[in-house]
């Protein structure tokens, strides 16, 4: 019987398969810890870091070293280390008119953009003579963004305001810094598209509705209507790519390249897949031996036996080859080749 | 390990996908070590959900993520005592084990007996022989003396060899 025993002891630690009840508490749990993480970003409060980052900090000891003639054709690199968005800085003439909106004794100055199918960058300047920039921790910018259609591409607003669209872009990213000699805040934001490409900005219009600075318990808030046309002059070359020879594990649903970032939506058997996995396996070579990882994060869906996922690679237009090779380490790799040729 | 060391870093970094990539790697032994605990199914379904919730709130105070696992059943063994103290207080801490799917004779008796020991020697049991920690880890959860932990498993294996030898000669 003692070794009866220590046979039952020993098998205790074979894991039961987890009862429905348990199934439903784990995925409510994790509802729960998505809707957390989705109001935290909303309402985060970016801390503004008084020292530029280095590509900031590159732009304008560049800005100093240039003449006015040439500052005038030159893009500042956007602050978030997105290899696409600064692809396109550094190699477009400065791009649209420069278009500012006062209200409130506000300016708000749209400095850049940068809008692919993929991606959207914008840079603004802010300028106030009733603002005090002392001590600024933080700073929010709630905005809504409308195409010639009336529909809205973007919003974001605080929770308490209602969505008027679907709440559109997703990933959002933003940097604030403080120009203190010339009392201007600079606020960059960067978002991706989701399941749908970003459409022509032709006609589209940003409503800036609320700004906030934060210093420490105490904040400025500034409420008006700031409405700025969003003109965008960057040839948006596009290279869509299709499965060509075998047909593996792997289905390639779309496949695009855009001057900022290559959407991919592609699907493979199975469903019980560690998130974790795709990030470190997914991997798109060029036809220069050139390796392209996910870098930022992906959507992953599952039905009837397949696992979807939907992600950008940092692989753009100016990198495009004829062919690329798209694959899953450790479960199987398509050729794609330019549909078009 | 190294990935789950980079998901828990991932996840202190606010990826609340990398988070619960990470849960689902400990979904199976939190629920195995949970219900040698507990009686009522409800009442691990309420332990898995406040220990995800509560792993999440308090995830940047782990400090070496090589220690996650033991963390976690830190956080459910908590949780368990919680529910353990409650069912006291009403009185139905002794009511019978629900059926969860196990035709095996001698594992549902094995089921009881743990369940029959008292609180105490129960987690050791439970972090011992369901999770597989060493008595050093389970020193480290429970924060007592490893030599405590090593009596409280020899007079636990004691007390469940009794029960055994009951039922043998209870069934002979």
């Amino acid at each position: 019987m003692k070794e009866e025993l220590d046979k039952r002891l020993s098998q205790l630690n074979n894991e039961p398969d987890v009862s429905n009840l348990a199934r439903q508490a784990f995925d409510s749990s994790y509802a729960h810890v998505r809707n957390e993480a989705r109001a935290s970003r909303k309402k985060r409060k970016k801390p503004i870091y008084m020292l530029l980052t280095m590509a900031a900090a590159l732009t304008l000891f560049t800005m100093l070293s240039l003449d006015g003639t040439v500052l005038a054709t030159f893009n500042r690199l956007f602050s978030f280390q997105d290899r696409g968005i600064n692809q396109v800085a550094m190699t477009s003439e400065k791009n649209g008119r420069t278009e500012s909106a006062t209200d409130q004794h506000v300016t708000i100055t749209l400095e850049q953009i940068i809008a692919g199918q993929h991606k959207l960058a914008l840079r603004f300047a802010i300028a106030g003579d009733d603002i005090q920039l002392g001590d600024v921790t933080e700073f929010n910018l709630e905005y809504r963004i409308q195409a010639k259609d009336g529909t809205y591409l973007d919003e974001f607003i605080s929770d308490t305001k209602p969505l008027n669209g679907d709440g559109g872009l997703i990933g959002h990213r933003f940097d604030t810094y403080i120009d203190q000699k010339k009392g201007v805040t600079i606020h960059e934001i960067l978002a991706e598209s989701k399941d749908r490409d970003i459409p022509s900005l032709d006609g589209a219009k940003i409503h800036i509705e609320t700004l906030q600075w934060m210093q420490g318990d105490r904040s400025q808030t500034v409420n008006g209507n700031w409405m700025l046309p969003l003109h965008t002059t960057l040839p948006n070359e596009i290279m869509r790519y299709e499965v060509s020879g075998k047909v593996g594990k792997i289905e390639v649903v779309h496949a695009v390249t855009d001057m900022t970032s290559t959407h991919v939506v592609m699907r493979v058997d199975g469903e019980r897949y560690d998130e974790n996995f795709f990030f470190d396996n997914v991997y798109l070579k060029d036809g220069n031996g050139m390796i392209y990882r996910i870098e930022t994060n992906y959507q992953m869906e599952v039905m009837n036996g397949k696992t979807t996922l939907t992600f950008h690679l940092p692989y753009t237009i100016k990198d495009a080859t004829q062919k690329i090779d798209l694959g899953i380490k450790g479960i199987d790799m398509v050729t794609m080749t330019d549909s078009d040729k | 390990m190294e990935q789950r060391r980079r998901l828990v870093k991932r996840a202190q970094n606010g990826d609340e996908e990398a988070f619960i990539a990470l849960m689902r790697q400990y979904e199976s032994v939190l629920y195995a070590g949970a219900s040698r605990m507990l009686r009522h199914e409800a009442d691990v379904a309420d332990v898995m959900q406040e220990t995800v919730l509560i792993a999440y709130t308090k995830l940047h105070t782990l400090r070496d993520a090589t220690f996650i696992h033991t963390w976690l059943y830190k956080i459910m063994l908590n949780e368990c005592h919680r529910l353990i103290r409650r069912r006291e207080r009403e009185g139905t801490g002794n009511a019978p084990k629900q059926d969860v799917g196990t035709n095996d004779t001698y594992t549902v008796e094995l089921e009881e007996a743990i369940l029959a020991l008292s609180t105490t020697y129960r987690e050791v049991v439970t972090l011992r022989y369901v999770m597989e920690l060493t008595t050093r880890e389970i020193a480290d959860v429970l924060e007592i003396p490893e030599g405590t932990i090593k009596a409280r498993l020899s007079r636990a294996r004691q007390q469940l060899k009794e029960s055994y030898y009951r039922e043998e000669r209870e069934s002979g």
